[in-house]
C-alpha cells in the first residue's frame, strides 16, 4: 500500500510540471500590462519599463519561466508584485479560511443529501421522493451567487439569525466562527448535495435490487440493517466517486463563495490578483490548488479501497 | 449584533475614565466599521494606484495642505504658503512639533527627502508624473521648503492634497524597505495596526496626533466586502457603520431605511464614450457630432443612475466651479444627428464596435446608448471586457470606441488637460486642435480664478463642437451612514476623512 501510494505521488510530479507550464502560460497569455495596472494610466513611458525591469518582465518568456520554476522547486513561489508578501505567507494565511469553508460546505452537502439520498430511494414514488427531486433539480440548477444573496436576503437581513458577510477566525471565537460559516457552507454545498442526492438515490435503486439484499431480506434482517449496512456501504462508492471528482469544482466555487460573503479565503487571493495582474499569486496559488486537487484525488482513491476490497490500488 | 458591542465599548468607557464630552457635544472613544468595495492593494501613498487606497491614506498620513468642500486650500501639514515669482515659486511654512507614528520629526528635510523619492525614477512612482512641473525642492530651515517649478501650473497645492503631498516617514521607509507597503507609517490622527488582506484594515488613535483635540474616534476598521449586494446587507443589519460605494439601485432603499442616512453631492467623476479620432469612421468630426446629438444624456442618468448624478456635456461636473451652467447644446436632437451623418458622408448610417466593462450599470448604459444610436441608422456592437483588458487596448488606442470613466481631481485641470490636450497624458483618442491646446496650456498657468473660468467655458464649447468624447453622465458621490454616526463633512472627492467624526451616545 505504501509504496503504491508513493508511486501515484510520483507519477504526479510530471502531472504538476504540465500544470506549472500551462498556469504560467496561461497567465503571460492574459492580455493586460502588469505595469500600468500597478503604475497607474498616467505612468510615463520611462517609468512603465523601470518597472517591468524591476519585476523581470522584460526578460524572454522562456527565462522567465525557468526562473520562476527553478524558484518553485526550492519552495520560494515569489512574492506578491502590489504587497511584496512572499506569496507562500500569503496562501497559507488563507488556507484555514478555504479548509473550513470546504470541510464545511462537504458536511452539509452530505449531511443533507446521504439521508435524503436513501430515503427516497427505499421510499420511491412517495412524498418525500418527489421533494428530494424538486429540491434536487433547484439546488443544481440555482447559480451559487444567486442562492448566496437569496439566502443572506432571508437569513441575515428578515429574520436576522446570522451575520452577512465577514469571517471570524475559529481561534478568536468558536460560537462566531460557526455562525460566519453557516451561509458560505450552504451555499457552496448545496448544489453537491443536490448531486450527491440523486446519485445516492440510483445508486441505492440498484443495490436494493441485487440478490443479497434479497437473501439479506429473507433472512428476516431489519430492514434497517438490509438499508445501512448490506446496500449502503455499496451505493456508496458512487457518491465517493461523485464527491471526488466535485471537489475541483467546489474548489472553483470557493472563489465565488469567498467573495460573495467576503471571506479571505484563497479563491478570493487569486481572483484579486487575476484582476491586478498579480502574477507570481496567481500562479503560486493555482500550483498550490493543483496540487490540493491531485492529493484530494489519491484520497478518494484510498477510500474506494476501503469501501469496496475488490478495488485495489495498481 | 452591533448594540451588544457598541454598548460594551460605551460600558467600558463609562467605568474607566467616564464619557469624555467636549463643549460641542462630540464623544471620544469608539469604533467604526467602514465597508469598503475593494481590497486596499498598497500603504505605500507614493506607490499607490488604486482609488480605494486613497480613503485609509486620508486617515494614516497627514499631507502639506487639503481641499474643503467648496474646493479651497486648506493648511495641514503646511501651516501656510507663499506663491513667488509669477507663479514659479511655492514656499511652505511648516507645522512645528509635528510627529510621526514612529516618534521621528516631521521637518523641512523629510518633506524633500520625501519630493526626492516621489521623482527618483527607481521607484517608478505614479506619483512622479503628477509632480512633473518640479524643478527643485530647497529645505529653508527646518520648518520652511521652497519649491520651484518649471513653469506656472496652477493646479499644484490642489495636487498636494492628493497622494503626491502626503508625507511618510523616511526613518520607516529605511527600516522596512519593499515591506514598507505593509508597515506604513504617516502623521495622520490615526496609525496603522494591523492589514488581513481581505478581511480588514485597522487603524488606532494616534495620541500623538498634531491637533490634541482630534481625533474623537478610538479606531477604524475597514471591511472590503465587494458585492455590492451583501455590503447593503451589511449596512443595513449593523455590521457596518459607513458604507462607501453604493449601487444606483440600492439609493432608495437606503433613504427608506430606518437607522440609516444617506448624503449625497456632486462627485468629481465623468462617464464617456471614448472615440478614436484617426480612424474611420470617428476621424470625421461630423460624424462625431452626429454621436453627440443622438445620444440622450437625460434618459441615461434617469433609468441607469435612478435619477442620481447629472447629465455630461464636458470635463467639469456640477461640483466644479469651471463647469459652463448656461451651455445647453448637449440635448437630444434626432434630426441634427442625422443631418450631421449626412454631412459626414453617411447618410444612411454605418455599424461600430464599442468596448467596454463587464458592469451592470457600465453594460447598461451602452445598451441605452445603442438603442438611441438605433434610430439614426447607427448599428453599434457592444464587446464586454474585462477591466485590465480594456485598459489595455484603451492605452494602446486599441478601439474604434470605448466607454470608461475618469474619477476626477479636485482642480478642473486634471480632468481636462491629460484628456484634451494633443500632449496630454490620457489623450487616447488622439484628439488635436491647436486652439484646445493653447486654451488648457492658458487656463494651467492662468491663477485668476473668474479668468480661468472663463477659459474653461472656452474649452467646454470647443471641445462639445469638436466632439473627441461623446461624455454621457457625471455620477453623484454618494456615502451611506449610521445614524449614531456624527460629525463627517462629504466633500466631492468622496474621502472618508475620520478626524471630526464620533458616535453619539445612546
Amino acid at each position: 500500500m505504501v509504496t503504491l501510494l508513493g508511486r501515484r505521488l510520483l507519477a504526479t510530479i510530471p502531472l504538476l510540471f504540465l500544470v506549472s507550464l500551462v498556469v504560467f502560460a496561461l497567465v503571460h497569455a492574459l492580455p493586460g500590462d502588469p505595469a500600468v495596472l500597478f503604475l497607474g494610466e498616467e505612468a510615463d513611458p520611462e517609468t512603465l519599463a523601470r518597472f517591468r525591469v524591476r519585476l523581470g518582465l522584460d526578460r524572454p518568456l522562456v527565462a522567465q519561466y525557468a526562473a520562476w520554476l527553478g524558484r518553485a522547486l526550492r519552495g520560494d513561489l515569489g512574492r506578491s508584485l502590489r504587497t511584496n508578501q512572499p506569496v507562500a505567507e500569503a496562501i497559507l494565511e488563507r488556507l484555514p479560511v478555504t479548509l473550513e469553508l470546504l470541510v464545511a460546505a462537504l458536511s452539509v452537502s452530505l449531511a443533507i443529501a446521504i439521508p435524503m439520498g436513501i430515503v427516497s430511494a427505499v421510499k420511491r414514488n412517495s412524498g418525500v421522493d418527489l421533494v428530494s427531486t424538486v429540491f434536487a433539480l433547484v439546488g443544481f440548477a440555482m447559480p451559487g451567487f444567486w442562492l448566496g444573496i437569496i439566502l443572506i436576503y432571508v437569513f441575515a437581513l428578515l429574520l436576522r439569525w446570522l451575520p452577512p458577510s465577514g469571517w471570524v477566525p475559529l481561534p478568536a471565537s468558536v460560537p462566531q466562527n460557526l455562525l460566519s460559516l453557516v451561509l458560505p457552507a450552504f451555499t457552496l454545498g448545496t448544489a453537491l448535495a443536490a448531486l450527491v442526492t440523486r446519485q445516492l438515490r440510483s445508486g441505492m435503486l440498484e443495490v436494493l435490487r441485487q440478490d443479497y439484499v434479497r437473501t439479506a431480506q429473507a433472512k428476516g434482517l431489519s430492514e434497517r440493517q438490509v438499508v445501512g449496512k448490506h446496500a449502503l456501504k455499496n451505493a456508496l462508492i458512487s457518491v465517493v466517486t461523485v464527491v471526488g471528482l466535485q471537489l475541483g469544482g467546489l474548489l472553483g466555487n470557493t472563489i465565488i463563495t469567498e467573495t460573495l460573503f467576503a471571506l479571505p479565503g484563497v479563491g478570493r487571493l487569486m481572483i484579486d490578483a487575476i484582476f491586478s495582474r498579480d502574477f507570481f499569486v496567481v500562479q503560486g496559488v493555482i500550483l498550490f490548488l493543483a496540487v490540493g486537487y491531485v492529493l484530494s484525488n489519491l484520497l478518494v482513491d484510498v477510500l474506494y479501497s476501503y469501501l469496496d476490497p475488490r478495488i485495489r490500488l495498481h | 449584533m452591533r448594540t451588544p458591542v457598541m454598548l460594551g465599548v460605551l460600558a467600558a468607557l463609562v467605568f474607566v475614565s467616564g464619557p469624555a464630552r467636549t463643549a460641542t457635544g462630540e464623544v471620544r472613544g469608539g469604533t467604526i466599521r467602514i465597508g469598503m468595495d475593494a481590497d486596499m492593494t498598497t500603504m505605500d501613498p507614493h506607490r499607490s494606484t488604486a482609488a480605494v487606497d486613497r480613503q485609509v491614506y486620508n486617515n494614516l498620513y497627514g499631507k502639506l495642505v487639503d481641499i474643503d468642500a467648496k474646493f479651497g486650500i486648506v493648511p495641514q501639514l503646511a501651516q501656510s504658503w507663499e506663491i513667488r515669482n509669477g507663479g514659479l515659486t511655492y514656499v511652505f511654512k511648516l507645522r512645528k512639533g509635528v510627529k510621526f507614528h514612529d516618534g521621528s520629526d516631521f521637518t523641512a528635510e523629510i518633506v524633500k527627502w520625501n519630493f526626492d523619492r516621489m521623482r527618483d525614477p527607481a521607484l517608478a512612482s505614479p506619483r512622479r508624473s503628477e509632480i512633473a512641473p518640479v524643478k527643485e525642492v530647497r529645505v529653508v530651515d527646518a520648518a520652511t521648503v521652497e519649491v520651484t517649478l518649471t513653469a506656472p501650473f496652477s493646479p499644484f497645492l490642489s495636487v498636494l492634497t492628493d497622494r503626491a503631498g502626503m508625507m511618510v516617514s523616511r526613518a520607516a521607509v529605511e527600516k522596512y524597505g519593499e515591506d514598507y507597503a505593509r508597515n506604513p507609517v504617516g502623521t495622520g490622527p490615526f496609525r496603522f495596526v494591523e492589514w488581513v488582506k481581505d478581511d480588514h484594515l485597522t487603524l488606532k488613535r494616534f495620541d500623538g496626533y498634531w491637533d490634541a483635540s482630534l481625533p474623537h474616534l478610538d479606531e477604524i476598521v475597514y471591511r472590503p466586502v465587494p458585492d455590492h449586494s451583501v455590503r447593503f446587507a451589511a449596512m443595513r443589519t449593523g455590521q457596518i457603520d459607513v458604507m462607501h460605494q453604493i449601487a444606483p439601485k440600492d439609493v432608495a432603499a437606503a433613504r427608506a431605511e430606518r437607522g440609516l442616512k444617506v448624503s449625497e453631492i456632486a462627485s468629481l467623476w465623468w462617464q464617456a464614450i471614448h472615440l478614436n479620432n484617426q480612424v474611420p469612421p470617428f476621424n470625421v468630426k461630423a460624424v462625431r457630432q452626429a454621436i453627440w446629438y443622438a445620444v440622450d444624456r437625460a434618459v441615461i442618468q434617469r433609468v441607469v443612475y435612478y435619477g442620481q448624478g447629472a447629465p455630461a456635456w464636458g470635463p467639469f461636473p456640477p461640483s466644479m466651479w469651471a463647469q459652463d451652467r448656461e451651455f445647453t447644446d448637449w440635448k437630444r436632437d434626432v434630426a441634427r444627428a442625422k443631418a450631421k451623418l449626412a454631412e459626414g458622408g453617411m447618410p444612411n448610417g454605418f455599424s461600430f464596435a464599442v468596448k467596454g466593462w463587464n458592469q451592470p450599470t457600465h453594460v447598461q448604459e451602452l445598451q441605452i446608448v445603442q438603442a438611441q444610436l438605433k434610430e439614426i441608422g447607427v448599428d453599434m456592437k457592444i464587446e464586454l471586457l474585462e477591466f485590465g483588458k480594456l485598459l489595455a487596448d484603451l492605452n494602446s488606442h486599441t478601439f474604434v470606441a470605448l466607454r470608461i470613466g475618469w474619477s476626477g481631481r479636485p482642480d478642473p485641470d486634471g480632468n481636462a488637460h491629460v484628456f484634451l490636450h494633443s500632449k496630454g497624458g490620457l489623450n487616447r483618442v488622439r484628439y488635436s486642435n491647436p486652439k484646445m491646446d493653447e486654451l488648457l496650456d492658458q487656463a494651467r498657468a492662468e491663477s485668476d480664478i473668474g479668468k480661468r473660468k472663463a477659459l474653461y467655458v472656452q474649452v467646454t464649447r470647443l471641445a462639445a463642437e469638436d466632439a473627441p468624447y461623446a461624455w454621457l453622465h457625471h455620477d453623484a458621490e454618494i456615502k451611506v451612514w449610521a445614524d449614531h454616526v456624527k460629525g463627517f463633512e462629504h466633500i466631492s472627492d468622496g474621502m472618508l476623512r475620520m478626524k471630526g467624526v464620533w458616535i453619539e451616545t445612546r
